[in-house]
């Protein structure tokens, strides 16, 4: 092979590597305009997070009860909405009871969350009172509260003693 | 009439043509597969954005939500709505499914309507709304909607 051929040889490689380097940047330019836009798939979560709370909200409960302080059965009756229903416990916690007087109901609404929510989402639901002196606290979902990484849902409903009510409903990936 | 390196030259330069062919289909290969991804990413796109209109549209129009409130769908709407509705409601000229599935109450039901055969082709958008029977009894469903490609 002579000067001129080598020459040639060298230069087809030369242009070889170039071509490759080339289609590697084409690819990976491609594939970052492909992925999934971060800021829509937040929005489209949120808005799906206040589907949920607006539904579940909604449903009625069959016969829902609860342990008063005096450890007797309070009957509530038909056509209670689970909204209504969280409502009231946030108001009792605040006053005195516990989770455990109203825990069958809980996991009633609970189960409903789960059952509602698609995959690949978690579900929790949490409560709280603040204002008038009084404070409560609710989870309702499993572990100690929501990951941090969350789509929360939340509405506020001022009472009539000045306290504020929150309940909330928050959606995470599993 | 040849030299004598003629034939010993044109061997010489078979491998320059075999190094730049294959960097040429490279280059050109990588190309196409970025363009068709493109293309695909765009119907895509364009599918799943039409799915949730559709499904926004179900969850609002009048003829099938209770009261006026949008997300609480009307049992006795949901029970009557067939294909031509489900059309009307859609406005698309894709075929479309409609899937309201029970996720609370006694015994609870699925309902599903479609305007025509769904292809191989297809992408679906969900989320959860209630299902108003009475004002005692309102549950919670899964709204599904599902268009077919083109």
């Amino acid at each position: 092979m002579d000067d001129t051929a080598q020459s040639a040889l060298f230069d087809a490689f030369l242009f070889f590597v170039i071509a490759l380097v080339a289609s590697a940047a084409v690819l990976g330019y491609a594939s970052l305009t492909l992925a999934d836009d971060e800021g829509a798939n937040r929005a489209n979560a949120l808005a799906y997070a206040e589907d949920v709370r607006a539904a579940l909200l909604r449903t009625t409960l069959e016969d829902p009860w609860y342990w008063n302080g005096s450890g007797e059965r309070v009957e509530l009756g038909q056509g209670v909405t689970v909204e209504r229903f969280l409502l009231e416990e946030i108001q009792l916690l605040s006053r005195g009871l516990t989770n455990t007087d109203f825990s069958a109901v809980n996991s009633l609404i609970l189960e409903r969350a789960k059952s509602l929510v698609r995959p690949p989402f978690g579900v929790g639901l949490d409560g709280s009172l603040s204002g008038g002196g009084r404070t409560a606290a609710l989870w309702l979902g499993d572990g100690g509260g929501p990951p941090a990484d969350r789509f929360t849902a939340s509405w506020t409903y001022d009472t009539v003693d000045g306290s504020i009510v929150r309940i909330a409903v928050n959606l995470w990936y599993t | 009439m040849w030299g004598e390196r003629a034939a010993a030259g044109f061997f010489e330069d078979v491998h320059v043509l075999i190094v730049v062919v294959l960097g040429m289909s490279i280059l050109l290969a990588s190309l196409a597969a970025a363009f068709t991804a493109r293309e695909a990413a765009r119907e895509a796109a364009a599918l799943r954005a039409e799915a949730s209109r559709i499904l926004r549209a179900v969850l609002a129009d009048p003829g099938v939500i209770h009261d006026g409130a949008v997300g609480l769908l009307d049992i006795v709407s949901i029970e009557r709505l067939n294909s031509s509705g489900l059309a009307r409601v859609a406005g698309g000229v894709h075929p479309v499914l409609l899937v309201v599935s029970e996720r609370s109450g006694e015994s609870p039901r699925t309902f599903l309507v479609q305007t025509d055969t769904l292809g191989s082709s297809r992408m679906s958008a969900s989320t959860a709304a209630a299902l108003w029977y009475s004002d005692l009894d309102v549950r919670a469903a899964r709204v599904t909607i599902t268009l077919a490609g083109s």
